[in-house]
């Protein structure tokens, strides 16, 4: 099981997915430079089992994120508003048995009147793209 | 939006990109599929049953995801 204190899981960020979501936030460069210390501490140190949840298979809001998990940002806020998704996958010669593979960054909701979508729809959409 | 270039050279999946002046560019789209992203890095797809039994004991969120 993912306990707390136990491996932290190693993470795997995909380039193309990571740049779409950055510029996204080009006019919000705090929020580029946590999502930047959160991928960097990611990659350096593993993710800790402790601080993930898990996706649901079928959102309420539609989307479907199977065998995914998310990662609240920042870690140290409140209410943290962002989110960090990986689809998790096996591999037999990483920490703890499992590479956590980027999916995609970015705010939970946004007003109804923002019209983007959220990480969960952009990971579901990215997902689906791609043949497991 | 995704386009595809056939030209020698240039072959490939670029993502059409508009600059903060209004140009448009083209960025090579370096995205592996799954296969390419297993292959790289040892790994493959889990199943629902090794999951839940990773990270079956995870709180889930509300709402979407």
């Amino acid at each position: 099981m993912a306990a707390a204190g136990g491996p932290r899981f190693r993470a795997a960020f995909a380039e193309a997915a990571w740049r779409e979501d950055m510029r996204r936030y080009r006019s919000s460069p705090s929020v580029q430079r946590m999502a930047a210390a959160a991928r960097r501490d990611a990659e350096v140190r593993g993710v800790e089992p402790g601080r993930l949840h898990a996706c649901q298979a079928d959102g309420q809001d539609g989307t479907r994120l199977p065998n995914c998990v998310k990662l609240y940002l920042p870690p140290e806020a409140a209410d943290p508003r962002f989110r960090m998704v990986f689809a998790a996958a096996v591999s037999d010669d990483a920490p703890a048995g499992m590479v956590l593979a980027y999916l995609a960054f970015g705010a939970s909701h946004h007003p109804p009147e923002a019209h983007a979508p959220t990480v969960y729809e952009l990971a579901d959409v990215r997902l689906r793209e791609r043949p497991r | 939006m995704k386009v595809t270039l056939t030209e020698p050279g240039l072959a490939g999946s670029y993502d059409v990109v508009k600059e903060e002046d209004g140009r448009l560019v083209l960025e090579r789209n370096l995205e592996p599929d799954w296969a390419e992203l297993h292959e790289r890095h040892g790994t493959r797809a889990l199943s629902d049953e090794e999951f839940d039994e990773v990270f079956g004991d995870l709180p889930r969120g509300t709402g979407g995801g």
